[in-house]
């Protein structure tokens, strides 16, 4: 599976009455990788991924999977595995005909229904009514669905919704595989630490437009160190902080040295005898960029590192 | 087009839905068809206008176009609105993004459940009302032309039914609503319409709503609103002037029906006793003693007492 396909996005917009749900967007997936595709809630991912599947047509811009737009695939659902919703199930039918309903256009036989079942965990609900899973339960079975045809694409919206701790670790280690295999593999979330762990790329949009795009290192490079400080020497602790270039805010009983790390303030205190009474490292982690990153106001231009 | 067929073919007998409404169908019209068929036989009374021989079997045959076809059309929408209600759409369109195709292949894969459900319908309908047709009425007509070919297009109409209910399904999207237009229409609108439209001019019927029955004396709206006289099986050429005066009578408003009746009971006495002995009572103020018919008749009063039997 080394030509697993791309995934491009040019150009992006979807106009719904007033609203514009996607402005613009450009982004690409390469193969090989899991990329995440984070937002707020409302941000236009799902309208977005449909727009990729064929789903919802576009007011502006393409979509491509590969060399040609999703529906122009001969047989889509071998090219890319996508797991849209999670509740998007009869109730009344069983998991593993669930699967065999979508099998013959997928081209694989029944016998691959009960295969891919036992894959993702759920050998033992094979016939039980889909009704009576629970929502990690349904979770699995669309992830089961989306890998019906071990598609060299994978699309999943919101994977580890209502998965439980042991479902998540099981899905980020299945991530990893996917890309280890070369698959190209496109994940939404809204929280970017649900997803921190398996991806290599992230692509942040917020408001329909793009914010950030670029491998998850570079994002983590722009983090800035932080550590909250007490000491009965405030003064002195400030006046250290002035000579080194940080930055120094009053925050509860003490103070948030923005810039450096709680090793190189505890060292620097220590060298100038000062008494620190708490020392914790409070950077300005992932999560915080992510939350300043999507924050919703106008004046934030996109910007793309990739 | 074959994928699409098994996958839709798969997505509705992979539910319940379909055949437990297959067994309601049966049940429903088992019954119907028993009642319509006693109706002609065992309860006619006075007031009542029993018919007889081929009408009466395809009367009680045809409740399968006439009442049944509600299950196939719920069967069809039902499979184009789980969709819907669901949201299996989603996953139904990428896996066949095709719209075209989608949409045909829905279509066309309630044919066989349909077609099922047309035999196993007609044979309930059948098995409902035969026994009581040869037993006390005139006979089964089972070998009747009319009659086979009513039960056979019965089978075909009710496919077809379930096939515009998909067609109606993908029109009213919302689940809820697509049931509760079908059973408004079927069990309400279209009925009252019917009467409405058709006041018992047979001519006219059919002209604006989906006929319900082949070779029809069976209309529920005429049954109720065109009281037709009575016909003696054994009656029938031995007394042409009676005849006569039915065929006269037969096209007239029901208005005309109580003098019509009235002459055509003292022609007949015979074949209604109770009502010749009313007919005159009303007509000479009591008069006249009611133990006459059988004195003045034809000789005909023990075979027809009660005047519709064998």
């Amino acid at each position: 599976m080394t030509s697993a396909p791309a995934l491009t996005v040019e150009g992006l917009t979807k106009q719904f009455g007033p609203v514009r749900a996607v402005d613009d967007l450009s982004f690409s997936v390469r193969p090989g990788a899991v990329t995440g595709f984070l937002g707020p809630n409302g941000a236009g991912k799902t309208t977005t991924l449909r727009m990729l599947l064929g789903l919802t047509s576009p007011t502006a811009g393409s979509t491509l999977v590969g060399d040609r737009p999703y529906a122009d695939h001969p047989v889509p659902g071998r090219v890319v595995g996508a797991a849209l919703e999670a509740s998007s199930f009869h109730p009344g039918r069983t998991g593993l005909a669930h699967l065999e309903v979508y099998a013959p256009q997928v081209g694989v036989p029944r016998s691959r229904c009960r295969q891919v079942l036992e894959a993702v965990g759920l050998g033992h609900a094979a016939k039980q009514r889909v009704g009576k899973y629970s929502m990690g339960m349904r979770q699995r079975l669309g992830l089961a669905t989306a890998l019906l045809a071990d598609p060299p694409v994978v699309v999943l919206d919101e994977p580890t919704n209502g998965l439980d701790p042991e479902g998540i670790v099981w899905m980020r280690r299945l991530l990893r595989q996917f890309a280890a295999e070369g698959r190209t593999v496109l994940v939404s979330s809204h929280l970017l630490r649900e997803v921190q762990a398996s991806v290599d790329d992230v692509v942040i949009i917020a408001q329909g437009r793009l914010r950030h795009a670029s491998s998850l290192t570079e994002l983590q490079a722009r983090t800035t160190p932080a550590a909250y400080v007490e000491s009965p020497r405030p003064d002195a602790v400030s006046a250290l902080a002035a000579e080194r270039g940080w930055t120094v805010t009053p925050e509860d009983a003490g103070l948030l040295v923005d810039g450096a790390e709680a090793r190189e303030v505890g060292a620097a205190a220590h060298a100038a005898g000062i008494e620190l009474h708490q020392l914790v490292r409070r950077d300005v982690d992932l999560e915080a960029l992510f939350f300043e990153l999507t924050r919703p106001h106008e004046a934030v231009a996109p910007e793309a590192a990739a | 087009m074959r994928a699409a067929l098994v996958a839709e073919y798969r997505k509705l007998v992979s539910t319940r839905i379909w055949w437990v409404l297959l067994v309601v169908m049966v049940g429903y019209l088992g019954l119907v068809a028993a009642a319509v068929a006693a109706s002609t036989t065992l309860l006619a009374t006075e007031g009542t206008t029993p018919l007889r021989g081929e009408d009466a079997a395809l009367s009680t045959y045809s409740v399968v176009n006439g009442i049944g076809y509600v299950f196939p059309l719920v069967i069809g929408s039902l499979a184009m609105t789980t969709e819907f209600r669901h949201k299996t759409i989603t996953q139904s369109l990428l896996t066949e993004p095709d719209r075209t195709r989608f949409l045909v292949a829905k279509l066309l894969s309630v044919l066989p459940v349909g077609l099922l459900a047309g035999v196993v319908v007609v044979a309930a309908t059948v098995a409902g009302g035969a026994p009581l047709l040869a037993i006390e009425g005139d006979g089964a007509m089972l070998g009747d032309g009319d009659v086979v070919l009513t039960l056979l297009l019965g089978v075909l109409v009710i496919a077809l039914w379930a096939v515009i209910g998909v067609a109606f399904g993908s029109w009213v999207s919302n689940q809820v609503a697509a049931i509760v237009v079908i059973l408004a229409f079927t069990q309400f609108v279209e009925p009252i319409a019917r009467l409405v439209l058709s006041p018992g001019r047979r001519a006219g019927q059919g002209g604006v709503l989906p006929p319900r029955r082949r070779g029809g004396l069976a209309d529920r709206g005429e049954l109720l609103h065109r009281p037709r006289l009575r016909r003696p099986a054994a009656a029938v050429g031995r007394r042409p002037r009676a005849a006569r005066v039915r065929r006269r009578v037969r096209g007239r408003r029901p208005a005309d029906d109580a003098a019509a009746r009235h002459r055509l009971s003292r022609l007949s006495p015979g074949s209604s006793p109770i009502r010749a002995c009313a007919a005159a009572r009303s007509a000479r103020s009591g008069r006249r003693p009611c133990a006459a018919p059988a004195s003045r008749g034809t000789g005909s009063a023990a075979r027809s007492a009660p005047g519709w039997g064998r």
